[in-house]
Parts: C-alpha cells; sequence; structure tokens
C-alpha cells in the first residue's frame, strides 16, 4: 500500500467524493414536473388517443372498410359496416369498438385507414374505474375527435398523410369527397 | 420550592414542545434535503412548499388502523415501541442548550433540565435500552421478516455502541467529568478550545458510531427494505409504527446534540467576536449540521453487507478508539505532571 493510498484511505477520499457528487447536486435544477400544475409538451406525433374523425360539414369520415380492424395487432378495434341508410352508394360504420384496455397506441389503424378518419391524439389522461369505461364506442371517439381536432391534423401532417389528402394527388390513398350535407338531423 | 417545581416544569414542557416539532419536521427536512440531492423537489402539494406534510402524515398515520398480528405477544407488542421512544426522548433532560438562565417572576429556569454528574453514562444508559424496544417489538411481532431485522439490530447496536462509549472516553479525560454541562463549560472561548481537534479520530468514530446506532444508511440492515421488506416494524401499522418512527429521529437529534456537545463546543461560538449570536442558535446550528449530515450520507452512501459491517465494527474502529484512549490518556497525564 503506498503512501498515496494509505492517506486516501484515512481521510476517506472515495467517500468524500460521492459526498461532493451529492452536494453538487443540490443546486442542480430539478429535472422533475409537478405534474397536475406542470405538463410535458408533447411533441408532434406523439401517440396517444385514437380518435375518429370528421369532414369539414360535420359528416363523419369512416366507411367501414374494417382495414383498421385487419391491420390492429392487439385486436383491440371491431367494425361493423353497413350501407348508409340514406345514400345507398356508400357505407358506413354500424358500430365502431376501440377497447383501449388492448390498444397498444401502435398507430397502424391511422396509417391503414384510406380515409384519414383515424388519427392519434396528445390525450394520456382517461383513465377509468372500470374496463367498460375504456372500451370506446363510435360517438365516443367521435366526440373526443371533436375536442382534439388540432392535435389529429398534427398527428396527420406529421405522418405525411394530410398533404397526400388535400393535394389532389391520390398517392396510395383514395379521396373519398365528404358524403353531402344530410337534410336535418342526418 | 413551588417555584423550581414550576420552573422544571415549564422547561419540560417547552423542550418536549421543541423536540417533538424538530422530529416532526425532520421527517419533512430529510425529504427535501434527499430530493434535492436527487434533482427532485420532494413534497410540494400540502401547504407552501409542501410545509403542512409532516402535519398531514401525522394526521394519516393517527387516524390509521391498529393492526395487532394473531399470532403476535400481545402485550409486549403493544408496549415495544414505546419503550423505543421514550429513552429516546428521557435523554433530553440532561442535554444543555443554551449559556443563560431565564428569569421571570421569582421563577428561574435553566437551559437544561437537570444537570446530573453522570450525564454520559445517562445517554449511553438510555441509548441501550431503547435497543430493547427494537429487539421485543421484532420478537412480539412473530415474523421472520421482523426477528431478523430485531437480531441484526441488536448485534449491530451492542458492537457500535461499544464505539461510541470507547470513542468518548478521550473527551470524558480530556474534559474530566461526566456532566455534559461540564464538559461544554471547558470548551467556550473559540473554536480552538474544542476537542474535536484534540480527539479528531473519537470524533470519526463516534459519527459513524451515531450513524449506526441510529440505524441510519450505510447502517440500515436492521429495516434493510430490499431484504427485510421494513425489518423489526414489518407488523406494525399507524400510530405504533410511527413511534418507532418519532424514536429514529428523535435517537438521531440526541446523536446529534450529543456530538455537539462533546467535539462542537455545544452552544459556544466558534470566536470570540461572534459572541453577540444567542448561544442556542450556535446549538441549534451545530445540530441541524449534523443532522444535514446525516442525510447527505443517506442521500450518497449504498448499504453495507453485514460481514463488512461487523468487520469494519470490531476490526477497524474498536481497536482504533482503544488507541485513542490509550494515547490520550498518556498524553494528559504528561502534561499534567
Amino acid at each position: 500500500m503506498g503512501i498515496k493510498k494509505f492517506l486516501n484511505t484515512i481521510m476517506f477520499g472515495e467517500i468524500m467524493s460521492g459526498l461532493k457528487l451529492t452536494f453538487r447536486h443540490m443546486f442542480k435544477k430539478a429535472v422533475t414536473l409537478q405534474y397536475p400544475h406542470e405538463k410535458l409538451t408533447l411533441p408532434a406525433g406523439y401517440r396517444g388517443f385514437i380518435v375518429q374523425r370528421r369532414y369539414e360539414n360535420e359528416q363523419e369520415r369512416c366507411v367501414g372498410c374494417d382495414l383498421c380492424e385487419a391491420i390492429c395487432p392487439a385486436k383491440a378495434i371491431s367494425v361493423v359496416g353497413d350501407i348508409h341508410p340514406e345514400f345507398p352508394d356508400r357505407r358506413y360504420a354500424k358500430e365502431y369498438t376501440l377497447d383501449f384496455t388492448r390498444c397498444i397506441f401502435c398507430g397502424f389503424c391511422v396509417v391503414a385507414c384510406p380515409v384519414n378518419a383515424l388519427a392519434m391524439t396528445k390525450e394520456y389522461a382517461h383513465s377509468s374505474f372500470t374496463r367498460e369505461g375504456l372500451i370506446y364506442s363510435k360517438e365516443q371517439l367521435l366526440t373526443l375527435g371533436d375536442k382534439c381536432e388540432e392535435d389529429s391534423i398534427e398527428y396527420l401532417k406529421f405522418k405525411n398523410m394530410w398533404d397526400a389528402e388535400n393535394s389532389g394527388k391520390e398517392e396510395g390513398r383514395y379521396h373519398f369527397p365528404p358524403i353531402p350535407s344530410v337534410k336535418s338531423g342526418g | 420550592m413551588l417555584n423550581d417545581i414550576l420552573a422544571a416544569v415549564v422547561v419540560i414542557a417547552g423542550v418536549l414542545f421543541v423536540v417533538l416539532t424538530m422530529v416532526a419536521y425532520l421527517t419533512y427536512l430529510e425529504r427535501k434535503v434527499l430530493s434535492f440531492m436527487q434533482d427532485r423537489l420532494g413534497p410540494m402539494e400540502v401547504g407552501p412548499w409542501g410545509l403542512l406534510q409532516p402535519l398531514a402524515d401525522g394526521i394519516k398515520l393517527v387516524s390509521k388502523e391498529d393492526i395487532i398480528p394473531q399470532e403476535a405477544n400481545k402485550a409486549i407488542f403493544k408496549i415495544a415501541p414505546i419503550i423505543s421512544l421514550v429513552p429516546a426522548i428521557l435523554s433530553f433532560a440532561v442535554i444543555p442548550f443554551g449559556r443563560d438562565s431565564f428569569h421571570f417572576g421569582g421563577i428561574t429556569t435553566h437551559p437544561y433540565l437537570t444537570d446530573i454528574n453522570i450525564g454520559m453514562i445517562y445517554i449511553l444508559a438510555l441509548s441501550s435500552i431503547g435497543a430493547y424496544g427494537i429487539l421485543l417489538g421484532g420478537w412480539a411481532s412473530n415474523s421472520k421478516y421482523s426477528i431478523l431485522g430485531a437480531l441484526r439490530s441488536a448485534a449491530q447496536v451492542i458492537s457500535y455502541e461499544l464505539n461510541a462509549g470507547m470513542s468518548i472516553i478521550g473527551v470524558l479525560i480530556l474534559g474530566g467529568s461526566l456532566s455534559l454541562v461540564q464538559i461544554e463549560k471547558a470548551q467556550q472561548g473559540g473554536f480552538w478550545h474544542w476537542y474535536i481537534f484534540p480527539q479528531i479520530i473519537a470524533f470519526v468514530i463516534y459519527l459513524i458510531s451515531g450513524i449506526a446506532e441510529t440505524n441510519r444508511t450505510p447502517f440500515d440492515l436492521p429495516e434493510a427494505e430490499s431484504e427485510l421488506v421494513a425489518g423489526f416494524f414489518t407488523e406494525y401499522s399507524g400510530m405504533r409504527f410511527s413511534l418507532y418512527y418519532l424514536a429514529e429521529y428523535a435517537n438521531m437529534i440526541v446523536v446529534s446534540c450529543v456530538a455537539t456537545v462533546l467535539f462542537l463546543g455545544g452552544w459556544g461560538s466558534p470566536l470570540p467576536m461572534l459572541d453577540f449570536v444567542p448561544p442556542v442558535i450556535w446549538f441549534m446550528l451545530k445540530v441541524y449540521s449534523f443532522l444535514f449530515f446525516f442525510f447527505w450520507i443517506r442521500a450518497t452512501l449504498p448499504r453495507l453487507r453485514y460481514d463488512q459491517l461487523m468487520k469494519f465494527g470490531w476490526k477497524v474502529m474498536l481497536p482504533l478508539s482503544f488507541a485513542n484512549v490509550i494515547v490520550t490518556a498518556f498524553v494528559v497525564y504528561m502534561i499534567r505532571h
């Protein structure tokens, strides 16, 4: 044992360097957030809750094609498509159920959707006391979509799916013209 | 006579109030210091900066269910936390926290409850009794984690109390008294009179033994969360749990107070020109720097292995403290003759 090592041992050299480190950290800014009061700024493309979207004229976009159900790796989506009651040449989703207890938030359904009827948002605080509370119906998804329209548009833009729809060019993406506004009630 | 009793009651009430408030807020302080060292903020919700957190914790603990395991030895299970807490509080009786006596009306109060001439032995004895609370609580719980924690605690307290006792002897030789008041008085007049300098080895040994005796990191084997759930108080809940908790923090304050009195000159100011600051302030400042040091150590060091703990206690610290006693005695004898 050299004299230097001996001195280091009796002066608790290693413990002192550890103490120095922790003391320095006392004056650093906290890295944590005071959650309910401060919230993280989420990046574009954040994969939060999935919502259904509408056209500008309030008509729902979903055509009940089942592609999202087919691609969903967690089998969280179930669609029951049917002929639109007022436009016999159109189809729509009679029932659309998204089970968020199964959803893995992979975003495949949004990519699969040919009419941009689905999008992901920055919503994440939708906990529930029951499992049924996390199984969302079409109406719930549409309501959430209305609430987070900006988020969903931002997500679609981030995924280069927004321009494809609005440029008129149909690059692997069908362009369904919106259903004209239905007479009262729809 | 009546006035003396009245004065004693006033000081007892004052010391109890201050100690219990300090204990409660020590938990807050510890959480805050640990949080800041870990780059977070700690309790922030209850009151401004979480200042009312100890109050909320207290209400929570008191209103919780008091669970007693079916297989437990009920009488001992109930009394063990009290055995743990009472000696810790009793130790404050001999700690002198200031210089001046106060007079109001015909009543004279001293800055200590009593100045018995064996104050140091009294504190050592009480801290040994406190270990019984831990042992009995662990045994009476009738649970394997509790008994393991209690056994570890007993072994640890015995080995480290020996070191603490031996390290104190050097100070007692220098001070020439067992009374804490006398030892404090012998160190007045500036920091070069403090016993930390002639007794630096004893100081380090006492500090390490103090951390070990209060079962704190890195010597928290009796309550090692990752191995023993919560050690000796695994089965305790509610108010009885909080009594153990209070005892741990009260013991921390006792150890800090004793270290302040023995090695840092108690209420004495470090420089004669700083005498205008009230002695109580100096005392609290020194005590709190020790407490801060305890938190600091906790934020820095991981837990020791059991054999390391025993090896360090018996093979390193005990011979060192013996050597310290012999050298101190020899040097003091040579100087006085």
